[in-house]
């Protein structure tokens, strides 16, 4: 008995001995006591909850040690192992889709006959494409501003002041005077507290919209609405309902439909938009205004309005929509209204304007993703 | 915080404000007065004599002489921007204005910017900060974020009033919800004053800042209507064509005479005019490829180009710091998205065979296509794309290649031409090249550049063509202008070029050449190419000046890197990139750094950028340097940095012994810019 136990005891002993060493210089080590503390406490005589601390310890280093780029279908369960010698022969075998097909004839004609002016554009403007002079309906001057001596010498005095590019976004250095002077002259040419100025027209919805429109609010807009509109919405990944163009009696039922909808889901309160152009760049209708203000009103709606085509066409001295009609957007009793109005695709080459309160101000700034970039003087006055 | 700089009175001195003058007016005035003085006096040899002030101002404001020129010129010297600080001899002409683009006639603060062929590609490892750097900089965001719920909590309570713009009311949901406005609201807005700063005049070497101030934490800023000169590292302006004066701005006026300022329309639909279909051909051949188009707005060039390239079934594979408008685009194409590592080929590599064998997600078909997107050079980080690895890999696994130049274009490479010249390699290998002529060109919008039928297809299939307004003709003049001049015109009449080029191969040759042949420089331009109307100075037309502000650049940008990393600096990115990074990673200092570079004798104006532009923990500085700046101006925005790099505890790069001195520094700058990319 002695013979077999006193392996066995040299063998405890120095387990033993080594331990208490690991011991003294754990304790030695600073910052020990208190991991000596806390495993303490949290062990508190149940192994089931140093098991449950473990568990978690594991969690944190795996969820740490795991690739930022990890795939889907990498943890998916219809991953499949290849040899690198398979890949290199899939990689061999795949042959991609060209990246662009080449134009077939009738494409190509279509191209070449988009009309190119030679010179300054105008009523009267010259075209490459057959040397002759023409009249041009397909312009977007409605009010004949183009080419104003006026305007191009105000031009020239801001591009001998400040040169042609502003060489920096809004929020860094690239937020002059002379923008600053003209969301300020265009918030009071509409009549609205605060104005925004875009680089290029078709951005400035679709970077608004996905500024406000979140996930899981609700958008109600025409079905005719343009392009820029359509791809607002679908960044903002807020879902979308649909009423028919410029039938409001079709949009109350779908306000009624919604409203119904919230009412059984009983979901928290969301934000809601509608979302319309002021004239529509497809087809020339326009909407009715006060009909779609009472409408937005009566279902707390806010409202968004595109006046690509309306401002500076209608109205009496060409403020738009609100002018035709003659209602006013701000609402007193509205916190914060957002009702958008007005870009401009015509003489003046900029804008498109985000009428709010001057409350939100700072925060749309930092929302739009889009910096606004270079600006000649124009005046609308 | 105690400051521990070795000279903190300069660091802490408040700059003396222009006081003495009553108004901005009298301020310009007399600037204007000093600069057409100067002028007068040391260039009077001048070829294109220029009749009107400096600045642009209107006759009201030049007629005010109330206050002496002798004492204006005495503050206008204060800041010491107005005039170079070794006034020019006799032999030296310079036809810029010295706050808009610097004089500089040294010619040993040149250098070139290329690639040394068949040398590894220059990999900067990134140096990590001390722990305790890093452990403070969580600490402090967590207690950001504490405080911020904190009084968020306690406000909606008690302080409803100021919180009804994020609490529903009467029936109406908040327009930005408490949570996802709080990196705004509780982060962002403590540090307001380094964001969208009103600024006037040219966005040159130096700016104007409209100073302002804020009663109210940051809520609204008040203006102090006066006005600081402040040199300017922070603006897109790498080859100095930002510019009021010159030839540029000549043909703009001159563009601006014949076309207006409108083309009134989309490119489709009647906006189309001569000028347009000019600049497309020139962009095509300053980058070197078949054909391009122009796109009136940058960040839209890439969210309305990119739908257009790929579409559902297709994979597009993308560099974790990849510019939001390329997100914008690709999330908007419906196409799938992978991101690899930041500018590591090898991740690339492994991704690829990854998706090219695995296919498309459950069905396992193969994909349509796969394009990589890059960019040349990356807008936060300074990084620049392993072009011959990844053209390699190309090769291999036959995916598209998309390069987002807006960073290169125009400033890095031997004839400006971007990564592919930098590289010397045929920017056809590559299928799309996009850029930016907001940068380099002082213009605005941005181009796709690319073979024929890719361009044809999407003038005709992108939404931009009938949808978004053309290019305005004044930006196209200008770009039309800064592109010559950084080419040359090729003179008929066989003026001497004085080419960079080795073999001035012809465009023909070009044409003609296949894709294995070695990178031809495509040459100056033919006068043809030009609208008949620009007549460019002879500095510009012959190309000498282009060449002059590449070299500028280069030198420039190699100074600043190198001189921040002797100095003790965390920087990141390429040293031939003009973006430079100086790490500073603690939210607080940030601002510190900011309002101390801007309150010097000299003020300097900075751009911080913290998450989520960087990741969170890397918060950074970012100057942006330029052609326009001269070593002086280098020197000065060193020294202010070593200064108040000790002052804030900035210096974590590499070891005591290894850091050289200021004096050092600026005494040795052209040896310094001049070391092998590798032994640096």
């Amino acid at each position: 008995m002695a013979s077999a136990s006193s392996p066995l005891d040299t063998v405890v002993l120095t387990i033993a001995h080594s331990l208490s060493a690991v011991e003294r210089t754990f304790y030695k080590l600073p910052g020990s006591a208190i991991i000596e503390r806390y495993v303490r406490s949290s062990h508190q005589n149940d192994p089931g909850r140093t098991f449950l601390e473990l568990i978690i310890f594991f969690l944190v280093v795996r969820t740490l040690l795991q690739s930022r780029t990890r795939a889907d279908s990498n943890n998916a369960k219809n991953f499949i192992e290849f040899t690198e010698k398979e890949i290199d022969e899939l990689v061999e075998d795949w042959v991609p889709e060209p990246l662009s097909r080449p134009l077939d004839d009738i494409e190509a004609a279509e191209l070449a006959a988009v009309p190119v002016v030679a010179g300054p554009n105008g009523p009267h403007p010259t075209l490459v494409n057959t040397g002759k002079p023409a009249i041009n309906l397909a312009s977007l001057n409605f009010t004949g501003l183009a080419n104003n001596e006026h305007i191009k010498q105000r031009a020239l005095e801001a591009m001998r002041k400040y040169g042609v590019g502003s060489c920096g976004p809004t929020g860094f250095y690239g937020n002059f005077d002379v923008h600053i002077q003209c969301e300020k002259d265009i918030a009071e040419f509409l009549d609205t507290e605060s104005a925004i100025l875009y680089w290029q027209g078709f951005s400035t919805i679709s970077s608004v919209i996905p500024a406000f429109c979140k996930r899981g609010d609700i958008i109600v807009v025409d079905r005719a609405v343009t392009l820029s509109i359509q791809k607002g919405m679908e960044i903002s990944r807020s879902t979308i309902r649909w009423y028919d163009h410029n039938d409001l009696h079709s949009l109350e039922e779908v306000l009624q439909s919604v409203e119904k909808e919230r009412r059984k889901r009983k979901g928290p309160l969301t934000r809601r938009f509608i979302i319309t152009e002021g004239i529509f760049e497809r087809d020339g209708t326009m909407t009715d205004l006060p009909k779609l203000i009472e409408l937005k009103q009566k279902y707390k709606y806010r409202l968004i309005l595109d006046e690509s085509f309306s401002f500076g066409s209608v109205g009496r001295t060409g403020r738009g929509l609100t002018e035709l009609y003659n209602v006013k957007l701000i609402c007193s009793w509205v916190p914060v209204p957002l009702d958008y109005v007005l870009p401009v695709v015509s003489v003046l080459d900029l804008r498109m304007l985000l009428n709010t309160s001057v409350l939100m101000l700072p925060h749309m700034y930092s929302q739009l993703r889009c910096p606004r970039y270079w600006l000649l003087i124009i005046e609308l006055h | 915080m105690a400051p521990k700089s070795t000279s903190p009175s300069s660091v802490f001195k408040k700059r003396t404000s222009p006081s003495p003058l009553t108004s901005a007016a009298s301020y310009f005035s007399a600037l204007s007065q000093v600069d057409a003085k100067t002028r007068n006096a040391h260039k009077s040899s001048s070829p294109t004599p220029m009749s009107t002030p400096a600045l642009s101002l209107s006759s009201s404001f030049t007629n005010s002489t109330a206050d002496t020129l002798l004492t204006q010129a005495d503050v206008e010297n204060s800041h010491g921007l107005a005039f170079p600080v070794e006034p020019p001899t006799s032999e030296q002409v310079h036809t810029t204005v010295h706050t808009e683009f610097g004089h500089c006639s040294n010619e040993a603060h040149r250098r070139f910017s290329s690639h040394i062929p068949n040398t590894p590609v220059l990999h900067p490892e990134d140096r990590d900060p001390p722990y305790y750097v890093l452990l403070s900089t969580y600490i402090s965001y967590l207690i950001l974020i504490v405080l911020g719920h904190m009084r968020d909590f306690l406000g909606k309570r008690f302080r409803a009033k100021s919180y009804k713009h994020l609490m529903p009311s009467n029936g109406y949901a908040p327009l930005n919800s408490d949570f996802d406005s709080f990196y705004t609201r509780r982060l962002k807005k403590r540090m307001e004053e380094c964001f969208s700063q009103p600024v006037t005049g040219v966005a040159g070497r130096t700016i104007q800042i409209l100073d302002r101030y804020s009663k109210d934490f940051n809520h609204t800023q008040t203006s102090l209507n006066t006005v600081t000169r402040a040199l300017n590292i922070s603006s897109y302006n790498y080859l100095g064509f930002a510019q009021a004066r010159g030839g540029c701005a000549n043909a703009v006026e001159e563009g601006m005479k014949i076309y207006g300022v409108s083309t009134c329309g989309s490119r489709l639909e009647g906006g189309s005019s001569d000028l347009h279909t000019m600049t497309e051909s020139l962009v095509a051949k300053f980058v070197g490829t078949e054909d391009a188009l122009v796109s009136s707005m940058g960040f839209a060039t890439n969210s309305t180009y990119i739908p257009a390239l790929v579409s559902k079934g297709c994979l597009v594979i993308s560099d974790e710091f990849n510019h939001a408008s390329i997100r914008f685009g690709v999330r908007s194409s419906g196409a799938q998205v992978r991101m690899f590592k930041h500018n590591d080929t090898n991740a690339l590599e492994a991704l690829l065979r990854e998706a090219i064998s695995q296919g498309q997600p459950k069905t396992h078909r193969p994909w349509k296509k796969i394009l990589v997107i890059v960019e040349g050079i990356f807008s936060m980080e300074g990084t620049m794309i392993d072009l011959p690895t990844i053209l390699a890999l190309k090769d291999k696994y036959k995916f598209y290649l998309f390069v987002d130049e807006a960073h290169s274009i125009g400033g890095i490479g031997l004839h400006g031409r971007g990564i592919a010249d930098y590289y010397a390699v045929d920017p056809r290998k590559i299928d799309v090249l996009m850029g930016t002529f907001t940068k380099s060109f002082g213009a605005a919008g941005g181009y796709i550049a690319g073979s024929k039928a890719l361009i044809d297809r999407l003038r005709i299939r992108s939404y931009t063509g009938p949808y978004a307004e053309a290019m305005a003709p004044p930006v196209l003049t200008q770009i039309v202008a800064s592109m010559a001049s950084i080419m040359g015109v090729d003179n008929p009449a066989g003026t001497s070029m004085g080419s960079l080029a080795p073999s001035s191969s012809s465009s023909s040759t070009l044409q003609l050449a296949s894709p294995e042949t070695q990178y031809h420089h495509p040459g100056p331009v033919p006068q043809g190419f030009l609208p008949a109307w620009i007549t460019l100075p002879y500095a510009l037309s012959s190309g000498f000046e282009g060449r002059e502000r590449l070299r500028r650049l280069s030198f420039n940008s190699y100074y600043l890197h190198r001189g921040l990393d002797k100095l003790g600096f965390i920087t990141y990115g390429h040293p031939c990139s003009p973006i430079v990074p100086l790490l500073i990673f603690n939210p607080g200092k940030m601002m510190m750094f900011h309002r101390m570079m801007k309150d010097r004798q000299t003020p300097i104006i900075t751009v911080v950028v913290a998450y989520p532009a960087t990741p969170l923990i890397t918060s950074r500085v970012r100057f942006c340097v330029s052609a326009s700046h001269t070593k002086d101006d280098i020197d000065c925005i060193l020294k202010a940095c070593d200064e108040i790099g000790d002052v804030l505890d900035l210096k974590h790069g590499i070891s005591r012994k290894d850091r050289w001195s200021l004096d050092e520094i600026c005494r040795r700058a052209v040896e310094l810019v001049n070391l092998p990319d590798h032994e640096n």
